[in-house]
């Protein structure tokens, strides 16, 4: 089914010009499904690896993987509103993965509330919000891995997903926070103590190896 | 200084793997942090068709442990499409472990 010949020409296009072609799914379908075969094939396993790391934090994560790849790249089939003076294309995949992975932990325990928290999900992938004020310092790479170490499933569970959403400070969407209620059997309040306390424990952590914070 | 250092931190997530990058900096560090890890047979170089279809997560159930829910079963509803075999072996682990 594959013209193997053409695809191997759409590999050689650039990544906009690819985008362009899918933006063809209605007039012709083969064509724009070509063009994203040469996509997928060039992102294809970076995208796999950055899933994998990052799901790796998460329970069900081969699941949970496995999944946020896959909508990842059907939302790249779907919206391919790609823009080139937003900078490196891997920032505008991942960023829609960001999203899959939001997307999928809505949904892991309630997928009807999910479904208009995904809708406003979807619609992230075409509004770009502003940025917000970068900072360019971070903890050394060994000491925050060993600092994330130092925190029970659960308090990684928490903390990572607060962090999802701004620097940790913003209130958790609905669905995310039900889910993570029902899971750890708790109150939003106690979410918030614990998310609290893991930050105590990776800030101990980091100023006792000498670091000030 | 909290706020600092949640920035700090934020920042950290990003650039090291726990969480996904969003700008220049972080891009270049969390790329070395994946660079090495291992794709499977199925997915390296797209030698399986894409299935154009959604999967979701639909199937959660608790196992309670006092007051901490630590075991969890998931099944992903999917529609035919491409399931690696690796992820169809922990579903049924995970099944056999309830």
């Amino acid at each position: 089914m594959v013209d193997d010949k053409h695809l191997k020409e759409l590999e050689t296009y650039a990544d906009s010009e690819l985008l362009l072609l899918m933006s063809y799914q209605e007039e012709e379908e083969l064509e724009a499904k070509l063009a994203f075969e040469a996509f997928r094939r060039r992102y294809n396993n970076v995208l796999w690896q950055a899933c994998s790391k990052v799901c790796s934090f998460y329970p069900q994560s081969e699941e949970l993987q496995y999944i946020v790849y896959n909508n990842t790249l059907l939302s790249i089939y779907k919206y391919h509103s790609y823009d080139e003076s937003k900078g490196n294309i891997l920032l505008w995949i991942f960023g829609i993965a960001r999203n899959e992975l939001k997307m999928a932990l809505s949904e892991i325990n309630s997928p009807e509330k999910a479904l208009s928290e995904a809708e406003s999900y979807k619609l992230d992938l075409l509004i770009e919000s502003e940025p917000e004020e970068e900072i360019e310092e971070t903890f050394e790479a060994s000491i925050i891995k060993k600092a994330i170490n130092t925190l029970t499933e659960r308090e990684q569970e928490i903390l990572l997903t607060y962090h999802q959403y701004s620097d940790g400070n913003k209130h958790l969407p609905d669905p995310v926070l039900e889910r993570l209620k029902e899971k750890y059997q708790t109150t939003s309040a106690n979410l918030r103590k614990i998310k609290q306390r893991a930050t105590e424990k990776i800030m101990a952590y980091i100023e006792n190896c000498g670091i000030k914070v | 200084m909290k706020k600092d250092f949640d920035k700090k931190l934020n920042n950290s997530l990003k650039s090291f793997g726990f969480l996904f990058p969003e700008n220049e900096k972080q891009l270049e560090s969390f790329l070395k942090e994946i660079q090495n890890i291992e794709i499977p047979e199925n997915i390296k170089n797209c030698s399986e068709d894409f299935s154009f279809k959604r999967e979701e997560l639909t199937k959660f159930i608790f196992k309670d442990e006092g007051n901490l829910a630590v075991n969890y079963l998931a099944q992903a509803a999917r529609k035919g499409g491409n399931i690696p075999q690796n992820i169809l072996k922990k579903m049924e682990k995970d099944r056999d472990n309830i």
